[in-house]
């Protein structure tokens, strides 16, 4: 049975649910108690940042005295053997602080997020699980060890290990990072894990790329600048050298060519079948599926790229874009959100006939469309 | 506003409450269908975690803080839903005496009114046992009629990852609800 029956059929449903009558007659009508409680909660809110903050002072300066104490400690350690206490001090930092990673820098649109996947504030202390995802902007996280990772912007990466048991890890989904290593005693390790490989250091400066529309048969690429990385991928082992890159030489793009047209739905994939021919059709399905996906991210990649130029005050680059990619995929699943950002931009490059045809037209492709109303307006500031 | 908030600057609750309260209530009887006792507690709970959000600064700014009201709206919702089917106070499959008279003088047609109704109601239960994440996707996106970029803002996502999760979510409902058709024919 084709896929999408019972998703139409639960659109349908939900459309009615959404068209559901209800009481509008009481709507928004204020209500003075309501009103203070909601008063009282920011008054709260207010007190327990300020208590909040008295509690900072009192553990800062806690911390400060533990250091001294500390301090006086191990200068009295560093006279036996400096080099070996700066390596065990190293390791057992990496062990003693927990969820103790905080982004050092941060620029543009970013989102910091708990292991659940909700929002957190930029300053937050980030443990395993924890993760970081950047729109039109890039930040850096810095490890106990000292490692630097500098998240370029459309990235999305999670904190898998942020220095327990001598080992500090990150996953990278999509996007790219920039990592300086500082020389680690041994034996912790720093490695990067991506859809498809893992990147193991102990000393240097490397780029790790996951490129979901990349036509060389692995999404992922690695640049080492300095040092030498260790990659693990399909159970092979690779060493790279300063100057190299992984994979080493573009493989064919025919894989990526000879894969059937771009699916609308990423779909979950199925069971392993028994018979060769269903176990070929159900690759070719993984296949299709996982072109899908990358289909979906590059579109999500372009339609955020124009969304930071719209941001940035470059309306005309971002209409170009826009026109670009609707020209492009013009079976996208963001095409909505496409076609509102164009009536959008139209309207604020003064292109006002323009604006309104396209708003007219919207509204002709989307009826109830989540713009309906703006487009609406726009349609009849030129009639 | 966020400074204002800081503070416990309260003109900024009067204009918050002004503001965003039509929003609010209006994503609580969209999810609900109707105002429930509860309605004026789950409005303040709206309230209470809107504040707590933007005093946090949780809130990605990535949509308009209407929007964002109403998603925190829902969330409520869904789980109040999610609680009620566990309890079994099964709210709405029948309908109040005076909806009936009210239903037989608007002259519609009471018997189809009645079977949308519990139609709908089903998709409300079937839908409050779903993953959180995919119902509040569903809900979000074809309830609501947020855009995909906007839910996946309000999901803290990235687009793909609440397409997913939408695509997932109207399956399942679906799949839910012929189950339970197919239940009730075999009764």
């Amino acid at each position: 049975m084709n896929q999408r029956d019972p998703e139409s059929k639960a659109q349908q449903l939900l459309e009615a649910w959404r068209r559901e009558p209800i009481d509008n007659s009481a709507l928004g009508v204020q209500d003075q108690q309501q009103l203070q409680a909601v008063a009282k909660a920011l008054r709260g809110v207010a007190q327990s940042r300020v208590q909040r903050r008295r509690w900072r002072r009192v553990t800062a300066a806690l911390a400060v005295a533990a250091a001294v104490v500390g301090v006086g400690l191990g200068s009295r350690m560093l006279s036996r053997d400096r080099a070996r206490i700066e390596a065990h001090n190293r390791a057992a930092t990496a062990e003693a602080a927990p969820g103790a990673l905080v982004l050092a820098e941060t620029e543009g649109v970013l989102q910091v997020l708990d292991a659940r996947g909700q929002p957190l504030a930029r300053a937050a202390r980030l443990g395993a699980g924890d993760g970081l995802e950047t729109r039109a902007g890039a930040a850096t996280l810095t490890f106990p060890s000292g490692a630097q990772v500098r998240a370029a912007s459309l990235t999305h990466l999670a904190i898998q290990s942020p220095g327990l048991e001598r080992r500090e890890a990150l996953a990278l989904d999509h996007g790219s990072v920039e990592v300086e290593v500082p020389k680690l005693p041994q034996p912790v390790e720093f490695s990067v894990q991506t859809p498809d490989a893992r990147v193991v250091v102990h000393g240097t400066h490397f780029t790790v790329q996951v490129d979901p529309s990349s036509h060389t048969g692995t999404l992922t690429r690695v640049v080492v600048e300095r040092g030498l990385v260790e990659v693990l991928a399909g159970g092979v082992q690779s060493w790279v050298k300063a100057g190299e890159q992984w994979p080493a030489a573009p493989e064919s793009a025919a894989v990526e060519r000879a894969l059937p047209p771009v699916d609308t739905e990423p779909a979950e994939l199925a069971p392993a079948p028994a018979s060769p021919s269903v176990r070929r059709s159900a690759q070719s399905s993984q296949r299709r599926s996982a072109t899908g996906r990358r289909a979906l991210a590059i579109e999500n990649r372009l339609l955020a790229a124009a969304l930071a130029k719209h941001k940035a005050g470059d309306l005309a680059g971002a209409l170009q874009d826009i026109d670009r990619v609707i020209e492009q995929h013009p079976g996208s699943l963001l095409m909505q959100e496409m076609r509102v950002e164009r009536f959008r931009l139209l309207h604020r490059l003064g292109r006002s006939s323009e604006a309104a045809r396209e708003a007219r037209s919207y509204l002709g492709d989307y009826r109830d469309g989540y713009a309906r109303e703006e487009a609406r307006s726009l349609a009849l500031e030129q009639p | 506003m966020f400074q204002g908030i800081q503070r416990g600057d309260e003109r900024i609750a009067v204009e918050l409450y002004h503001r965003l309260l039509p929003a609010i209530e209006g994503s609580l009887l969209r999810v609900l269908g109707r105002r429930e006792s509860d309605h004026e507690d789950l409005v303040q709970m709206a309230f209470e975690q809107l504040i707590l959000t933007l005093s946090r600064q949780s809130y990605a700014q990535a949509c308009s803080l209407k929007t964002w009201a109403s998603s925190i709206a829902a969330h409520l919702a869904l789980k109040s839903l999610r609680s009620r089917y566990r309890q079994r106070r099964v709210f709405n499959s029948s309908v109040a005496v005076h909806e009936l008279a009210e239903l037989d003088a608007s002259g519609q047609d009471l018997e189809r009114t009645l079977e949308s109704r519990q139609s709908l109601e089903r998709v409300r239960e079937q839908l409050a046992q779903l993953a959180p994440a995919k119902a509040e996707a569903v809900l979000l996106h074809d309830v609501l009629g947020h855009g995909l970029t906007e839910v996946a803002a309000l999901m803290g996502s990235s687009v793909a990852a609440a397409q997913t999760r939408l695509s997932r979510g109207r399956r399942e409902l679906m799949e839910r609800l012929q189950k339970l058709e197919s239940a009730e024919v075999g009764r």
